[in-house]
């Protein structure tokens, strides 16, 4: 193992109200592959961040080939050769494969214009030492995900890059794409580059990766070398989260019949889904980011279209389910992101209330006011909101009271199968309880829940089933009771290998 | 207080008409006799009209330029109606009108909502293929002469000396404020002009709505188009061609936004008002047409900007 060229020692940033990183200590040697592992919101892409110059940290040391070293932009790590591929690309996807890696630092000639020979001659050096079969001349938007990446890499060699950091460069790859980026990334170690990879897909770490940091709720774990650790032992790492109070659901209110049946269900994200939520029974979809969560309730009400399999509510089954039409058949989604799909932002609380049930509410066709104020009033009171005036703006609200607008929204339309999509992502503790026990007292009521979250103990605290979903597919059914976080990591990661 | 936050922003609206109607009452001793104001209504209400049917356009973030053109081919079309002294023919030639209106509306909604195409080619494309065909049926004619029961309808008065395109577009005015304020309908569009994903995950059907709102646009262009040959006592292809450049100063001084979900009728008629009262005012005040355009450019700047400043001051 070559020697070391970077160390970061205790670096901490905050953000207004969030403490995203909390002493972390991370070392990298020449040549190497270190695999940062760990949960949604660990703290890992903010750590990369902190080495890429995009944030500043607000305390520890970069050290770099024996320096410290501060970066306060993007350029000034660049300079100093630290690449960074993001998950999102950044690709201008309408210029050519040469003009996206030379891009903003294009040779030139004694005009001052762009030498357009030598970009493309020097451009294609990249591609033929990373044994790539790409066309520099191409547009980028014609290439695949796979091929734009590594398109990116060539982008971080012709910086001459020492450090090429990752993040989570096989999310969106198909199984011969991510050998080829294994190859590519052997090449690049061979050249001495020292590699970041940033993953949770627990099967390729140890075929990629040196050594494993663990990072957790923005501090570091430990560090093991790959071909000494166990899968049990990287997956313990990961949760240690405190399950923090007691089980919420204090009895399992599930009845016999099925709220909503999904069957064989396969979309452009999803694969072959079937699932089934009884009246009165909470089931929990846990899973990583990615995993196609959010795209199967999207599937199930009607969002995205559904290309075979089918959906039952209520012992009917939807010719052409739409958002619409499952509302009128009390299916309610309460989204993930409010502001943007949540609530109309610069309209008042009694508008977004009623929003999802006029026609509910006024058969007729006309919309009377007053009756309007009232309702809205008595869900938000329901709903604990801390205002009493139904015109103020939306937008004029707090993260949790908007919260509490748009689950008044949803109770406004009194539905049976309601699905709650990271329903207490940014939201107080206080607010966080009440709503628990809204979702309990729904489902006391008679009420199928489905409840997506990336909080594992709001999933075991409330759920009387789980589902784990991986790569678009349901990959384990637990119960609600009994089991632990590291089993619903050790399914979600892909630590057992797929059944055929 | 509890009320709406709508009304002061009309309400300041309606104060600069006042303010600049009084200037002109003082500066011009024709300004202020009933018949001046009265001609002032009747001419802006022709703008009335299509600008309703723009604002609801706008009102989901879209615009219609080709209500000249609709206008246009739809009034030659039904214009053969109106030569007859009977008034089943005459309210079968309106109606004619109207549908042409609302198909063209229906074909510009769904190109936009369907087929998402930019509202702002797609009407423009309408345009032109409106005003073509509208050249190749007219051919260089021009129809006139029509009977003196269809004229009531753009020359006849009513109530002592009120114009009927005044009291048609009175009631346009009432019944559209009335659908937007009151009806679901008129809520979804406000919620899909706001936060169009919102309004998808509230179950609202978009594409629905959208159709609709060119429809409308569609219709007015149409019922203007009917008013404005009965009241020239002439059709002919070439008409309306400024009218959609008038209707969008009337709607943007009227304070609707051009990324929908905010804007009310009572502002676009009275955006319609000020740009006919400036009009009027300044050929009162003897100043030559070129320095309307001119001011009428700046009064839309103007009012934008105030619009745009008063919203940073309310949040």
């Amino acid at each position: 193992m070559g020697k070391q060229i970077l160390k970061l020692e205790n670096i901490t940033k905050e953000f207004p109200g969030v403490k995203a990183l909390d002493g972390v200590t991370f070392e990298l040697n020449e040549g190497e592959v270190h695999v940062l592992l760990g949960e949604n919101g660990a703290g890992k892409s903010t750590l990369m961040k902190v080495l890429a110059g995009v944030h500043q940290q607000n305390g520890g040391r970069i050290i770099y080939k024996g320096e410290e070293v501060k970066f306060s932009n993007p350029k000034q790590a660049q300079d100093k050769h630290i690449a960074i591929i993001y998950q999102e690309f950044n690709l201008m996807p309408n210029l050519t494969v040469g003009q996206n890696i030379y891009l903003g630092r294009e040779p030139r000639n004694k005009y001052g214009l762009i030498d357009k020979k030598q970009l493309y001659a020097k451009a294609q050096e990249m591609l033929d030492f990373l044994q790539v079969d790409i066309d520099v001349q191409e547009q980028v938007s014609r290439l695949g995900v796979a091929r734009q990446q590594l398109v990116e890499v060539a982008k971080a060699l012709s910086i001459d890059a020492e450090i090429l950091i990752m993040d989570e460069p096989t999310a969106s790859l198909s199984d011969p794409e991510i050998e080829q980026l294994f190859r590519t990334i052997k090449r690049l170690q061979e050249q001495k580059v020292s590699i970041i990879y940033i993953s949770h897909r627990l099967q390729e770490l140890k075929v990629v990766g040196n050594r494993i940091t663990v990072i957790r709720d923005g501090k570091s774990i430990g560090t093991r070398e790959a071909d000494k650790c166990t899968m049990d032992e990287l997956i313990t790492m990961m949760v240690g989260r405190e399950i923090g109070n007691t089980r919420i659901r204090s009895k399992n209110t599930a009845q016999d019949e099925d709220a909503v049946r999904v069957e064989h269900v396969t979309n452009r994200k999803l694969e072959d889904i079937s699932i089934h939520v009884r009246k009165g029974e909470i089931v929990g979809i846990a899973g990583l980011v990615g995993s196609g969560r959010t795209e199967l309730a999207n599937a199930i009400y009607g969002i995205d279209a559904i290309k075979s399999g089918k959906v039952t509510l209520f012992d009917r089954q939807l010719r052409k389910p739409s958002p619409g039409l499952n509302i009128r058949n009390h299916m309610g989604f309460i989204p993930e992101s409010r502001k943007e799909d949540g609530l109309a932002l610069s309209m008042s609380i009694r508008k977004n209330t009623t929003c999802a049930s006029l026609k509910e509410l006024f058969p007729s066709g006309w919309i009377n006011e007053k009756k309007e104020t009232e309702t809205s009033a008595g869900f938000c009171k329901d709903m604990k909101l801390n205002t009493e005036n139904m015109e103020m703006l939306v937008q004029n609200l707090s993260g949790g009271n908007q919260q509490k607008v748009v689950l008044a929204k949803w109770m406004c339309t009194d539905s049976d199968f309601l699905i709650f999509d990271e329903p207490t992502r940014g939201i107080d503790v206080g607010a966080k309880e009440e709503i628990h026990s809204l979702m309990n007292d729904l489902a006391v009521k008679g009420a199928g829940i489905i409840m997506i979250s990336s909080d594992l103990p709001e999933i075991l605290n409330l759920s009387d089933r789980i589902y784990v979903m991986r790569e678009g597919r349901i990959v384990k059914e637990l119960p609600g009771e009994g089991t632990t976080q590291e089993e619903i990591i050790g399914y979600a990661a892909g630590k057992e290998e797929k059944n055929a | 207080m509890k009320k709406k936050i709508a009304i002061p922003d009309t309400l300041s609206r309606l104060l600069a008409v006042i303010l600049i109607a009084v200037l002109l009452s003082i500066t011009c001793p024709n300004f202020l006799t009933v018949n001046n104001i009265l001609n002032i209504f009747n001419q802006a209400s022709l703008n009335v009209f299509i600008a309703i049917g723009m604002m609801m356009t706008m009102l989901i973030g879209g615009i219609d330029l080709s209500v000249g053109s609709v206008l246009a081919i739809s009034s030659v079309l039904s214009a053969r109606f109106f030569f007859r002294d009977d008034l089943v023919s005459i309210i079968l030639g309106i109606l004619f009108a109207i549908t042409i209106g609302i198909a063209c509306g229906l074909v510009n909604g769904t190109m936009v909502s369907v087929f998402k195409l930019p509202a702002f080619l797609v009407t423009f494309g309408m345009s032109q293929i409106c005003r073509g065909f509208a050249y190749l049926y007219m051919n260089g004619k021009v129809f006139n002469g029509f009977s003196d029961s269809f004229k009531v309808i753009g020359k006849g008065r009513l109530v002592g000396k009120v114009q009927m395109p005044i009291l048609i577009s009175l009631v346009c005015l009432v019944l559209m404020a009335m659908f937007l304020k009151k009806s679901i309908l008129g809520r979804q569009i406000y919620v899909s002009g706001s936060n169009p994903s919102c309004a998808r995950y509230s179950g609202i059907n978009i594409n629905k709505i959208t159709m609709l709102c060119y429809a409308f646009s569609g219709m007015f262009a149409a019922l203007a188009g009917v008013v404005y040959v009965s009241r020239l006592d002439a059709a002919e292809a070439t008409i309306g061609t400024a009218y959609a450049n008038d209707a969008i100063a009337a709607a943007a001084i009227g304070g609707i936004s051009f990324a929908g979900g905010k804007g009310n009728v009572y502002g676009t008629v009275i955006g319609a008002v000020l740009l006919t009262l400036i009009k009027n005012g300044m050929n009162q005040l003897g100043i030559a047409t070129e320095y309307q355009k001119l001011v009428t450019g700046l009064v839309i700047i103007i009012a934008v900007l105030i619009d745009r400043k008063s919203a940073k001051i309310a949040r």
